[in-house]
């Protein structure tokens, strides 16, 4: 009995490996962008159901409108508009002897630093250094 | 890093969803043009829409370790979980 419950685990364990390594590998398995042709313009279609018109990045680029992968519509990935900091003697600011990966930057005589952990849930940071409007992009 | 400013005019840049051989394709809020970056290209180009063919500039930037960072920058700001 031990012994079958071993096997069954077993197999069960090998077909979930397999289910998830066959869906991580790369975008080849995310299905092609829906594309619509429409009066000469070249649109792709995300999964809000938003229209985008890639005309222009087919004709100039050589994109092609099918191989935009994923469509998760523009709020899915909320950028950070608004940026708070945090310094040195504050409570939140990080050890400095932490090794984690930071973006990091000096424009207007102040440097700053954007965490790699917090960019890959939110991609862009919209910043200003003074006059200066910055967009950190992970 | 990049320059958001083009004529005059402050843009927000958002990731818009999709990605392009495993890069992400950005927009702008105010025009919703498209923006990437081009393989072997410094900056974002404007793909489709109003800003076609404009550059967003890269600006110096550096990826590196926290402790790397904060040690020759030891008056440097860190981005709060928002």
């Amino acid at each position: 009995m031990k012994k079958l419950w071993y096997m069954l685990t077993t197999a069960v364990l090998v077909w979930g490996w397999l289910a998830c390594s066959s869906s991580t590998s790369s975008g080849e398995d995310v299905p092609p962008a829906p594309v619509v042709q429409q009066e000469n313009k070249i649109y792709i279609v995300d999964k809000t159901g938003k229209r985008w018109d890639v005309t222009h990045a087919e004709e100039r680029y050589g994109m092609k409108a099918s191989q935009f992968q994923f469509g998760l519509g523009p709020n899915a990935i909320p950028p950070i508009n608004n940026p708070k900091f945090v310094q040195a003697g504050d409570l939140d600011f990080p050890d400095p002897n932490e090794t984690f990966l930071v973006i990091g930057t000096r424009m207007r005589g102040e440097a700053r630093a954007y965490p790699l952990f917090i960019m890959k849930t939110h991609e862009i940071v919209n910043d200003v250094f003074e006059d200066k409007h910055v967009a950190i992009g992970y | 890093m990049y320059s958001r400013e083009i004529d005059g005019q402050i843009l927000t840049l958002s990731a818009s969803g999709w990605t392009y051989r495993n890069t992400f394709v950005l927009y702008d809020k105010e025009t919703e043009s498209l923006w990437y970056h081009l393989k072997g290209d410094d900056g974002l180009t404007c793909i489709a829409g109003k800003f076609a063919d404009r550059k967003l500039p890269e600006l110096n930037s550096v990826l590196t370790r926290w402790n790397t960072w904060v040690n020759s920058n030891p008056e440097s700001k860190f981005l709060m979980n928002q």
